[in-house]
C-alpha cells in the first residue's frame, strides 16, 4: 500500500523485515524483490508520490513538484556545476530520459583489480540485467518516435562514418515521443519505478511511505535497529506525523549525495574514513547549432541517439533536447543577438557529450538539518576530452547541414566549417571555461572487500554494520562512462537477493 | 496552479524592476512572439519557483540583481547603474557578463537567464508561439 500522510496519525510505529530508505532505482528493485521473498517491507521516501494524472507536462509545476530543491542542487569547485537531482516516489527514475546501460565489462574488470570488487563479473550479472530489462521493457528507440534532432545526428555521423545508433531506454510501445520525459511522464510509456518495482513490491505487500524525512537511523552497537522519520506533509489534523520503523535489516537507497549525508551525520559506517569522498558526476556539457529548417527539437525522444566513437577514451555523445522552456537558455547569447537567435528556436538542434569523469568530489554534511554540499574539481584531462567530444558533435551538425553550431564554452566563437572544428579541436581550455551540468553522481560510499579502503563490500553491506546496506549509485567505486540505472538496478537485484538468503536463513 | 497568483514571498519593488529590465533587455518585445516578457510573465513565475527552494533562494537572486545593478559601475564606463543605461548600453553590459573571464560571473549571468527563459517560455502564449503543443504530440499516439 501506497500511504497518503493526510490518512495518517500523527505518530506511527511499525514492526518490519527490513526498512528501505529511499524508493529509486536501487530502493524500489530491493523492496520488491524482498517483498516477493515474503519479507515485510517498509519504503521510507522523502518525496511525495505522483502518477500520470499530476504530470501535466509544464516544465515550471513539475520542477517544482519533483526536483529536489526546485533543481537548484549543484556541486561547488573549480567550476560550478548544477546537478538536479529528483525527490519523489521513482526517484529520480520518474524525472530522468529512461536511458539503459548495462555496466561496460571493463569498467567490472576494473572495480575487480583496483577495488577488490567480488563476484561482479558480466556472466554473473548478466541474469541481473535480463530481468531488470524484461521488468521494464527495456527497447531501442523506435523510429517513428526518434524525432528531427536525433536524425540530424544519424544523418551527420552516417556521413562522418561514425559508430552510433538509438539508445535503449525502458519505454513501453505507449512511449509517443511527447519530449517530456525529464518532467514526468504523461502516457506511462516510460517505465520508472513507480510503474514497475514499486506496484510490485505493493502487490507483495509492500507499505510505501511518501513525504516522509529520515531524521535518523537507531543504532546499537554494531547493528541498525530501526529508522526514524518526520512527514514534510501534514496529516488532516494538520500535523506533520512521525515514524519509527524497527527493523531487522536496514537498506539506504537515499541516493549518492544523501545516503553519504546521512551516515556522516551520524558518523556511521566511516571507519575507513571513505563516507563522502570520491564522488563521480559524469560532467556533461552540450552543442547547440542553427539549422536552416525547423527542427523541432522537442517532439521526439528527448534522448533517442547515441555516438560512442570516443567511448574507449571514456567520451559518450547521447541526445539532449526538452520543451523550449528548457533549452532556450541553451541558445546562445545575449540581448539583439540572442533575440534573433531565439525567434528561430524551431531550428534549433542540441546534443550532450558526456565523459567519465577522472576527478573526484566529496558531500559533505555541515550540520544535522542543512542540505549537504557537494564539492568537486573537474580535472584538465576531463576537460580535454570534453572539448574533444564538443569538436566531434560541431562536426556532426555541420555534416547534417548545420548553418551554424554553438559549443557550450563560455566566450567561444560560432563554429561555421571544417576549419573552425580543427581549431576547437586544438583549443587548450581549462574546466572554467566550459559550461558543464552533471546527472549522475556516484561512488561515496564506495564498495570493494577491503574495509580499510572501502564502506560496503561486494553485496553492498556495511563493513562497520552486522545489517545495514547501502544500495544506490553511492557504493560503484568509479565512473561507469553510461547512464547508470540499469546497473544500479541489477546491483540491487544481487544484494536483495543475497539479503533474502543470509539475512534470513 | 493559478499562474497569475502572487507568490507568498515576493522581491523587493526595486528587485522587481531591475529583473523587468533584464528580462527585457535579453528576451524579444514583440519580434516573433506573441507577447513581451513582463511582470505576469516573468516575475512572479520567478518568485514562486524559488519560493518552493526556500526563502534564501529569493534572497540570493534579490542580492544577485542589485549587484548586477550596480556592478554596469565597474564594469561600464558610464557611472550608471544598469537599468539608467541606455538600451544599447545595457546589451552591451549583458554580454560583457556572458563573455566574462571571471567564471562565476559568467555563471551568474546564466543562471539569470536559465531562470527568465524557463519561466518565460512556460507561459502559454509563448508555447503556442513557437509551436510547440506537448498535449497535441500525447494525443496524436493514442
Amino acid at each position: 500500500m501506497i500511504h497518503d500522510p493526510l490518512n495518517l496519525p500523527e505518530k506511527i510505529q511499525i514492526e518490519a523485515d527490513v526498512c528501505v530508505i529511499g524508493s529509486g532505482a536501487g530502493g524500489a528493485v530491493t523492496a520488491a524483490v524482498l517483498a516477493e521473498s515474503g519479507r515485510k517491507v517498509v519504503v521510507i521516501e522523502e518525496g511525495g508520490y505522483y502518477t500520470r494524472k499530476d504530470f501535466n507536462r509544464d516544465v515550471l509545476d513539475m520542477t517544482k513538484m519533483m526536483y529536489r530543491k526546485t533543481a537548484t542542487t549543484m556541486t561547488f569547485g573549480n567550476v560550478p556545476v548544477p546537478l538536479p537531482l529528483g525527490a519523489t516516489v521513482g526517484g529520480t527514475t520518474t524525472i530522468n530520459s529512461g536511458t539503459m546501460f548495462k555496466t561496460p565489462p571493463k569498467v567490472l574488470k576494473e572495480w575487480e583489480w583496483t577495488y577488490g570488487v567480488t563476484d561482479a563479473t558480466p556472466e554473473r550479472l548478466a541474469p541481473y540485467f535480463d530481468r531488470v530489462e524484461e521488468m521494464l521493457d527495456v527497447q531501442p528507440v523506435r523510429e517513428e518516435i526518434l524525432g528531427q534532432n536525433s536524425k540530424m545526428i544519424r544523418q551527420g555521423a552516417e556521413i562522418l562514418g561514425l559508430s552510433h545508433g538509438p539508445l535503449r531506454r525502458n519505454a513501453s510501445l505507449q512511449c509517443t515521443g511527447c519530449g517530456v520525459c525529464c518532467f514526468g511522464c504523461p502516457t506511462d510509456g516510460k517505465r520508472p519505478m513507480h510503474l514497475t518495482y514499486i506496484p510490485r513490491a505493493v502487490s507483495f505487500g509492500a507499505e510505501i511511505y511518501p513525504n516522509c524525512m529520515v531524521t535518523e537511523i537507531l543504532v546499537r552497537g554494531r547493528r541498525a535497529e530501526g529508522v526514524k522519520g518526520i512527514f514534510n506533509k501534514p496529516n488532516s489534523a494538520g500535523h506533520a506525523p512521525t515514524m519509527e520503523v524497527r527493523a531487522k535489516v536496514v537498506v539506504l537507497s537515499a541516493g549518492t549525495i544523501y545516503s553519504p549525508a546521512i551516515l556522516i551525520r551520524q558518523k556511521l559506517c566511516n571507519s575507513s574514513g571513505q563516507v563522502g569522498l570520491n564522488l563521480t558526476i559524469h560532467p556533461a556539457g552540450r552543442v547547440g547549432a542553427m539549422f536552416d529548417e525547423p527542427i523541432y527539437g522537442w517532439k521526439g525522444v528527448p534522448q533517442g541517439y547515441y555516438v560512442d566513437e570516443y567511448a574507449g577514451e571514456g567520451i559518450m555523445l547521447e541526445g539532449a533536447h526538452g520543451p523550449p522552456a528548457l533549452m532556450a537558455v541553451s541558445v546562445p547569447g545575449a540581448g539583439k543577438e540572442f533575440k534573433e537567435r531565439i525567434s528561430e528556436i524551431t531550428n534549433y538542434a542540441d546534443f550532450g557529450v558526456m565523459v567519465s569523469d577522472t576527478g573526484k568530489g566529496r558531500v559533505r554534511a555541515p550540520g544535522k538539518y542543512a542540505q549537504p554540499v557537494m564539492l568537486y574539481n573537474m580535472t584538465n584531462e576531463d576537460a580535454r576530452r570534453m572539448v574533444k567530444g564538443m569538436a566531434l558533435t560541431s562536426a556532426i551538425f555541420l555534416a547534417a547541414g548545420a548553418r551554424e553550431v554553438y559549443p557550450g564554452i563560455g566566450n567561444y566563437p560560432t563554429i561555421r566549417s571544417a576549419k573552425d572544428v580543427q581549431k576547437l579541436r586544438e583549443t587548450k581550455l581549462s574546466p572554467a571555461d566550459l559550461e558543464v551540468g552533471a546527472f549522475h553522481p556516484l561512488g561515496t560510499c564506495r564498495m570493494g572487500e577491503n574495509p580499510q579502503r572501502s564502506v560496503v563490500n561486494s553485496y553492498l553491506k556495511a563493513h562497520d554494520m552486522d545489517n545495514l546496506y547501502i544500495i544506490d549509485g553511492s557504493p560503484f567505486p568509479s565512473s561507469l562512462g553510461v547512464n547508470p540505472q540499469e546497473s544500479i538496478m541489477a546491483f540491487a537485484h544481487r544484494s536483495a537477493e543475497y539479503i533474502a538468503n543470509f539475512e534470513f536463513k | 496552479m493559478d499562474p497569475q497568483a502572487e507568490s507568498p514571498i515576493r522581491l523587493k519593488n526595486r528587485q522587481r524592476h531591475i529583473l523587468q529590465v533584464v528580462a527585457e533587455t535579453m528576451l524579444p518585445a514583440n519580434a516573433g512572439f506573441p507577447i513581451a516578457p513582463d511582470e505576469k510573465n516573468v516575475i512572479v513565475p520567478i518568485e514562486k519557483l524559488l519560493t518552493m527552494g526556500g526563502r534564501r533562494s529569493l534572497m540570493g537572486l534579490g542580492l544577485l540583481l542589485i549587484f548586477f545593478e550596480w556592478a554596469a559601475l565597474i564594469f561600464l564606463p558610464r557611472f550608471k547603474p544598469f537599468t539608467k543605461l541606455s538600451a544599447p548600453d545595457r546589451e552591451r553590459y549583458l554580454t560583457g557578463w556572458m563573455n566574462s573571464r571571471i567564471k562565476y560571473r559568467r555563471f551568474l549571468f546564466l543562471t539569470l537567464k536559465a531562470l527568465i527563459c524557463m519561466v518565460f517560455f512556460s507561459d502559454a502564449k509563448v508555447k503556442a508561439g513557437v509551436g510547440y503543443d506537448p498535449e497535441c504530440l500525447v494525443e496524436m499516439k493514442k
